[in-house]
């Protein structure tokens, strides 16, 4: 724990102080002695007097507890309502980025990936010191420090690593992300005690982003051996700033602090966490959390609707933190192969007709970021010539439309050959697209299309999204490497996959292939800049706004960091409560 | 003792009839599992099929049902799709949040219900009986959700009273219960007044106050007794409507319940948990049937004898 006044103190200093303080310093309140006191522990180096002093009204600890809280710095706890349930506390196992919010605090991962203060991203080590990458993207050596210590008392070194990804790969695991991420993994191979070697059967340059997302955290290899594979998703064990302490399936998870975490990078805080402990409480119905926020019961709410984030904006009693998030960012995939939108005239047509910043201003209430492009801007590989293929110009979608052959009928609807120019809209539930949908199809009907929207849940929309029955679909996905497109542009994946534009360009395909082969940042971040002006240019998907991590809090609460999936990091947070 | 025993035997083809219903619905509904499961994964489609083959999705339908049948007569529930934990143990960790929202909300429909009930019934017309008349409206007529939301702004966010979501303690039971509870108080209260009103016309009543009964064990003694079969035939019956109302207030109130986590595992196609969690349900209501029915024959006789006969 950390006296506030003192900042990082290292057990020494408290040390002295007290020193200082029996011989009658006066700069020390009587509070800011007692958590001294929680500093050493008990220890040997505890004077008569501060020993006299923590008995005289009960245990120590209890005291200690007590001020810390009220000091507003150190000690308490952080409840952070979230909207979903984790499937798995399981980093390696997990398929949903949630889990990825949880295992930041409770794992490490060999190399951390954070954001600068410009916008761009940093390697910063973690569990590894240093990395070598070979030029062909299929190796990766990393040496690996020597003073890590896991949760459980295991001492870290190169079989921790070793585990960890063998343990990804392991069927039995029935990873989800980890095992998507991974990509084509071939062996981990332990050199010595501190050396590790991670080698792919085919380069993989998106491994270093990957391995930094929280997929790839170190877990304990006795806890791993204990819990099986996947028991472990049950018992998690780490090395990071937070020790797992109880999970109440579907309602809350508490982790609490890991006082000896002194690997952390410096950017995110130096030392243990601040927080005594911090708690996911689980509250699925938006407007359950703000009223949760409300009343005090959560600290954090996270991804609130814009609504309810304008109204704790405007009642003053609440800080919003917006965190830019990595991928593809929330918009519609166009279908290429059904008519109308099989015309590329028709579907640039779509592009021009729709003015995102006035959907993220009227309907969202300034909450979310217009986005122009098929990744969001602090995606690796972001064009931003491509982000300005298509300007908000309804004039320029209805000349598109008329040199398409669509002509404008008297009731606002273009018609040719007899058939009106009808999309059929289907979304998702749950993404939040039904309200947004609404004023795109307003602006579509501006410039003579009409359309229909069906809503339906996720497992039966992505039937008719494989199946093409639909004009414009709903769609964003989370990635850290921009080889994420292959997810869902990738040919293959049409029948059965995620691209639900039905894009089949055999040399988009391979650049792709090549750009994810490529070592050479720049050279590779040229590639996907070339892939997503194409991709523009063809006009496959409509993007409306960059997903972004929403967090609403008082304003004491502090010390958050964000990261690239859109999340934050709790290591330094502090209640202020 | 055979009457229990009969009525568990009849239960037997009950179940096994929801089994083959909720698999046959759930496998109605169009979507791939493996599919839903690894979206926002980073999968390729093999990756998609290879866990489609490792779910055993590829398998025809008949296999399906016939190897979910044995593992069921072996106890075993199978495994979540989402979170590879057992569905028994999904399922357990959930259901006595719910068990108790239900019972709280049956108390609070009881406590409110019945006594509102008897005195409107006793003294139909009057100040009280109106009072009683338009609560018992309001709360058919107000939704429980809508009801739960307003009571959450009121209680909790302006007066800071009560908890806006679960935490665990009876104070934060307060509102679900409350919220999910007033409507078949209102149910109750209807229900209850009615037969007062007509036990009170009745002759053995008229008999009662000519033996020189006083009003209070003429109305509970005599009209409660013979209203109250009605009355906890009807509260069995509503358990199930409190189940499927359970699903909506714990998604308000935060409550990690089965009803919540039955709906989002049917958005997500999670079969195992359905189905699991639709036998689960299934004997339940059986089971509170059973109850129901015991409870109602050790109150009038004249059930048990139609029943052994």
């Amino acid at each position: 724990m950390n006296v506030a006044p003192e900042g990082q103190s290292t057990p020494q200093v408290p040390a002295a102080l007290c020193t200082d303080a029996g011989g009658g310093a006066r700069g020390l309140s009587r509070r800011n002695v007692l958590s001294l006191a929680a500093v050493l522990g008990g220890g040997a180096a505890i004077s008569p007097w501060l020993t006299a002093c923590s008995s005289s009204d009960g245990s120590p600890s209890s005291q200690v507890a007590g001020s810390a809280g009220q000091s507003g710095q150190t000690g308490g706890t952080l409840t952070v309502g979230i909207s979903s349930t984790p499937d798995t506390l399981d980093p390696g196992a997990t398929g949903l980025a949630l889990t990825l919010l949880i295992s930041m605090a409770v794992f490490d991962p060999l190399v951390w990936w954070l954001p600068t203060a410009d916008g761009k991203g940093e390697f910063v080590p973690g569990l590894a010191s240093s990395y070598k990458v070979s030029s062909d993207a299929s190796v990766y050596t990393f040496s690996l420090r020597k003073d890590v210590v896991f949760h459980d008392g295991t001492t870290f070194d190169a079989s921790a690593v070793k585990a960890t990804y063998d343990h990804v790969v392991d069927p039995a695991t029935k990873s989800k992300s980890g095992l998507g991420a991974l990509g084509p993994y071939k062996q981990t191979k332990i050199i010595d005690d501190h050396t590790v070697e991670i080698s792919f059967t085919e380069p993989n340059a998106g491994f270093l982003h990957q391995q930094a997302a929280g997929n790839f955290g170190i877990a304990s290899p006795a806890a791993l051996k204990k819990y099986g594979p996947t028991g472990f998703g049950n018992n998690p064990v780490g090395s990071g700033p937070f020790k797992f302490e109880s999970y109440a399936t579907g309602d809350r998870l508490t982790l609490v602090k890991n006082p000896d975490y002194a690997w952390g990078p410096a950017v995110l805080g130096t030392g243990p966490a601040k927080l005594d402990s911090l708690v996911f409480r689980i509250v699925a119905d938006d407007s359950g959390r703000y009223n949760a926020l409300q009343s005090g019961q959560l600290q954090i709410a996270m991804n609130l609707p814009p609504n309810s984030i304008a109204a704790a904006q405007k009642s003053q009693k609440f800080t919003q933190t917006t965190i830019p998030s990595i991928g593809t960012p929330i918009g519609m995939p166009i279908n290429v192969t059904r008519t109308p939108t099989d015309d590329p005239l028709v579907r640039q047509a779509i592009m021009h007709a729709v003015d995102q910043e006035k959907l993220v201003s009227s309907v969202q209430f300034g909450v979310n970021t217009a986005a122009h492009n098929v990744l969001t801007p602090i995606t690796p590989g972001y064009s931003k010539a491509a982000g300005a293929t298509y300007a908000y110009d309804p004039v320029k979608a209805g000349q598109l439309l008329d040199q398409a052959g669509w002509v404008m009928g008297p009731d606002k609807v273009r018609t040719k050959n007899g058939e009106k120019l009808a999309l059929k809209i289907i979304l998702y539930s749950g993404a939040g697209l039904e309200l947004p949908t609404q004023f795109v199809v307003s602006q579509l009907s501006a410039v003579g299309f009409t359309a229909s929207t069906t809503v339906q849940p996720f497992t039966t929309a992505q039937v008719s999204f494989n199946s093409g029955e639909h004009n414009l679909a709903s769609f964003g996905y989370y990635g850290a490497d921009p080889y994420l497109l292959n997810i869902w542009v990738n040919s293959g994946a049409i029948k059965s996959g995620f691209n639900w534009s039905h894009y089949a360009n055999p040399t988009v395909d391979k650049m792709i292939a090549k750009a994810n082969a490529t070592a050479d940042d720049a050279a590779r971040d040229a590639l996907y800049e070339q892939v997503g002006q194409t991709l523009m240019t063809d006009a496959i998907y409509l993007p409306l706004w960059d997903v972004n991590g929403a967090f609403t809090m008082p304003p004491s609460v502090g010390g958050l960091h964000p990261t690239f999936n859109g999340y934050i990091t709790f290591h330094s947070a502090t209640t202020g409560a | 003792m055979t009457f229990v025993l009969r009525r568990l035997g009849s239960a037997v083809p009950v179940v096994l009839g929801i089994t083959l219903v909720a698999f046959l619905l759930i496998h109605a509904i169009p979507g791939d599992p493996a599919t839903t499961i690894l979206f926002g994964a980073n999968a390729s489609t093999e990756q998609i099929a290879a866990l489609r083959t490792q779910l055993g999705l590829d398998r025809p339908l008949l296999t399906q049902y016939l190897d979910f049948l044995s593992q069921l007569i072996h106890g075993d529930l199978g495994t979540s799709y989402l979170t590879s934990n057992s569905v028994a143990h999904e399922l357990l960790s959930r259901a006595p949040s719910t068990i108790v929202l239900a019972v709280a909300a049956i108390v609070v429909a009881v406590v409110v219900g019945v006594p509102l009930g008897l005195a409107a019934g006793a003294r139909p017309g009057t100040v009280l009986d109106q009072v009683a008349r338009g609560v018992s409206f309001l709360g058919v007529a107000i939704p429980y959700f809508f009801l739960a939301l307003l009571l959450v702004l009121l209680l909790s966010v302006r007066l800071d009273w009560l908890p806006a979501i679960d935490d665990g303690t009876p104070k934060g039971l307060i509102l679900p219960a409350v919220s999910l509870g007033w409507g078949y108080a209102a149910i109750l209260t209807r229900l209850v007044r009615g037969r007062i009103i007509e036990e009170y016309r009745s002759e053995y009543v008229r008999s009662a106050r000519a033996r020189g009964c006083g009003e209070w064990r003429v109305l509970l003694a005599h009209a409660l007794r013979n209203s109250s079969i009605p009355a906890i035939t009807t509260i069995g019956l509503q358990f199930g409507n409190i189940l499927t109302g359970a699903a909506i207030t714990e998604v308000i109130f935060g409550r990690a319940g089965l009803g919540s986590f039955l709906a989002t595992s049917i958005s997500n196609k999670n079969i195992p948990v359905v189905q699991g969690a639709i036998v689960v349900i299934g004997i339940g209501y059986v089971l509170i049937n059973l109850v129901v029915d015991l409870v109602v024959g050790a109150v009038d006789p004249r059930t048990r004898l139609a029943g052994a006969r």
